[in-house]
């Protein structure tokens, strides 16, 4: 599951376009993911600067 | 809010302000939505502008201007550094106040503003983009028709994907930026600062650009890349330590540079896309300050036509947007783009070397002003070993 740390996210967006499965959303005041879209690819977690994205368990089959 | 407008403006950033100010002058009805509740804030930019370039399209005001530098300083790995001087080189704005005074502007020429206002997809009807779907406090749908839609939405660039635009980019393509804005620093006050390294920050650079006496915003770029064991922060942390000592954090940003690498699309129908959202940031500095302000003008003064009926058809819009932004700006794009593949391949002996070289060639034709190909063909000559590594600057993609 992707965990997001909201009160570290500074709200750039630069997250959203990399997601291949539009899958975050950067609302007024919080990020959102789509658990449905989401594919735990990282892409997201390796970009964010303040490290306000974690894959919370990598590879769980 | 009606449900009917001439134009409607996604994002109030420094593209959809001005694209939306122009619009509204003119007379046209105009709404401009921003998901966020304050126009301007975050900021999440590092606020520096080249002088000429930025008055050429809006006078700055008194009020917009935090420092105005005088001087760029690019420091190599090894320490040594070069200087370019000129005057007016440039102004690090207060971009919160500007864009608030923007928005006011926009209001007083009847422009209407919606905040904490999202647009969330655009849809078509028969040749052309009929209505937009805006998500109003936290749930609420409604829609709204136009004649021209601009989507200034921002590196998130949301709205053009719905339109069908393909406006990603990967993660080969990016930068993570962090900024932390210090206060209590010992910094000059009239320049700017770049440090680039391998150590400093891989395939990018770190700036401090200062806001004041002791404030600056001071940064860091760095290519993303799933193999780095560290993260931006602690090249951050790392560089502030040995440029400053101890520093008070006042508030941290930051954000990405996208290197944008495939065929830009900047208009389908009438929707024009403009400033970050079509990807018009110059891959090499990451500055798009600028090219927001001045793709949305263009835009704006081709919307303005369509609307008034001077012109009729899409391809005359397309013709006047982004036909006449891209004939400013695609050669300088493109160079950007290739001088900054070039620099992110050079080892820090070879970025020692190209300082000092800089250096020899400045010093030589005491030039006041900046032409990124003279300069590079004028510092190949002098350091004839950079010539295989710049030869695919002019002749490869
Ligand atoms: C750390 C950092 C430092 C930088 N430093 C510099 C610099 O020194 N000089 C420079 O020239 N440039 C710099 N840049 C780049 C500069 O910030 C951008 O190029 C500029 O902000 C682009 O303006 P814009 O209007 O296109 O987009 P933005 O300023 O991003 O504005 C987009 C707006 O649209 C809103 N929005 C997004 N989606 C929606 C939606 N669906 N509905 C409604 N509203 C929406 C957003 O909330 C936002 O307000 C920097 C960028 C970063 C990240
Ligand atoms: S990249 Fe990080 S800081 Fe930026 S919006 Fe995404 S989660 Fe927030
Ligand atoms: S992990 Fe990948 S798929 Fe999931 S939200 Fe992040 S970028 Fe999107």
């Amino acid at each position: 599951m992707l965990e997001i740390y909201q009160e570290k996210c500074i709200h750039c967006g630069g997250c959203i376009t990399l997601c291949p499965t539009e899958a975050l959303l950067l609302l007024e005041d919080k990020l959102t993911c789509d658990e449905e879209l989401c594919l735990l690819c990282g892409d997201c977690v390796i970009f964010c600067p303040v490290e306000a994205l974690e894959l919370a368990c990598e590879y769980q089959v | 809010m009606n449900t009917r407008y001439d134009v409607v403006v996604i994002g109030a950033g420094p593209a959809g302000l001005m694209a939306g100010w122009v619009c509204a002058r003119a007379g046209l009805s105009v709404l401009m939505v921003e998901k966020d509740k304050q126009v301007g804030w975050p900021v999440n930019c590092a606020e520096a502008v080249p002088g000429r370039s930025f008055e050429k399209i809006i006078r700055p005001r008194p009020a917009w201007i935090k420092t105005q530098v005088e001087r760029g300083r690019l420091v190599a790995p090894g320490g040594r550094y070069f200087d370019l001087k000129y005057h007016k080189a440039g102004y690090v704005l207060d971009r919160l106040r500007m864009e608030q005074d923007l928005a006011e502007e926009f209001k007083a020429s009847g422009g209407e503003l919606a905040c904490a206002c999202r647009a969330e997809n655009i849809n078509i009807k028969g040749e052309r983009f009929n209505t937009l779907s805006l998500v109003t406090n936290g749930n609420n749908v409604e829609h709204v028709t136009a004649d021209i839609f601009i989507a200034a939405d921002g590196v998130e660039g949301t709205i053009a994907r719905t339109a069908g635009i393909n406006n990603r980019y990967s993660l080969d393509e990016t930068e993570s930026l962090l900024q932390y804005q210090l206060a209590g620093v010992n910094i000059e006050k009239d320049m700017l600062e770049f440090y680039v390294g391998n150590n400093i920050a891989p395939g990018a650079y770190a700036w401090v650009f200062p806001c004041g006496e002791d404030i600056a915003n001071v940064g860091l770029g760095m290519q993303c890349d799933s193999n780095r064991r560290l993260k931006v922060s602690a090249y951050l942390e790392k560089f502030i330590k040995n440029r400053f000592g101890k520093a008070l954090i006042v508030r941290k940003s930051g954000g990405t540079c996208p290197r944008y690498q495939g065929r830009r699309i900047l208009a389908r129908g009438n929707l024009l896309v403009v400033g970050d959202a079509a990807r018009v940031l110059d891959s090499l500095s990451g500055a798009g300050i600028v090219n927001a302000l001045l793709s949305g003008q263009i835009a704006a003064g081709a919307a303005i036509a369509f609307v008034k009926k001077e012109i009729k058809t899409i391809r005359e819009l397309h013709d006047l947007y982004p036909r006449q932004f891209l004939d400013i700006k695609h050669h300088e794009l493109t160079m950007y783009l290739k001088i900054k593949k070039f620099m992110v391949k050079l080892s820090d002996y070879e970025l020692d070397d190209l300082v000092q070289a800089l250096d020899e060639y400045f010093v030589e034709k005491n030039l006041d002003s900046f032409n990124p190909v003279i300069i590079i063909l004028g510092v190949i000559k002098k350091r004839p070993r950079l010539i295989k590594m710049a030869r695919h600057l002019f002749y490869k993609r």
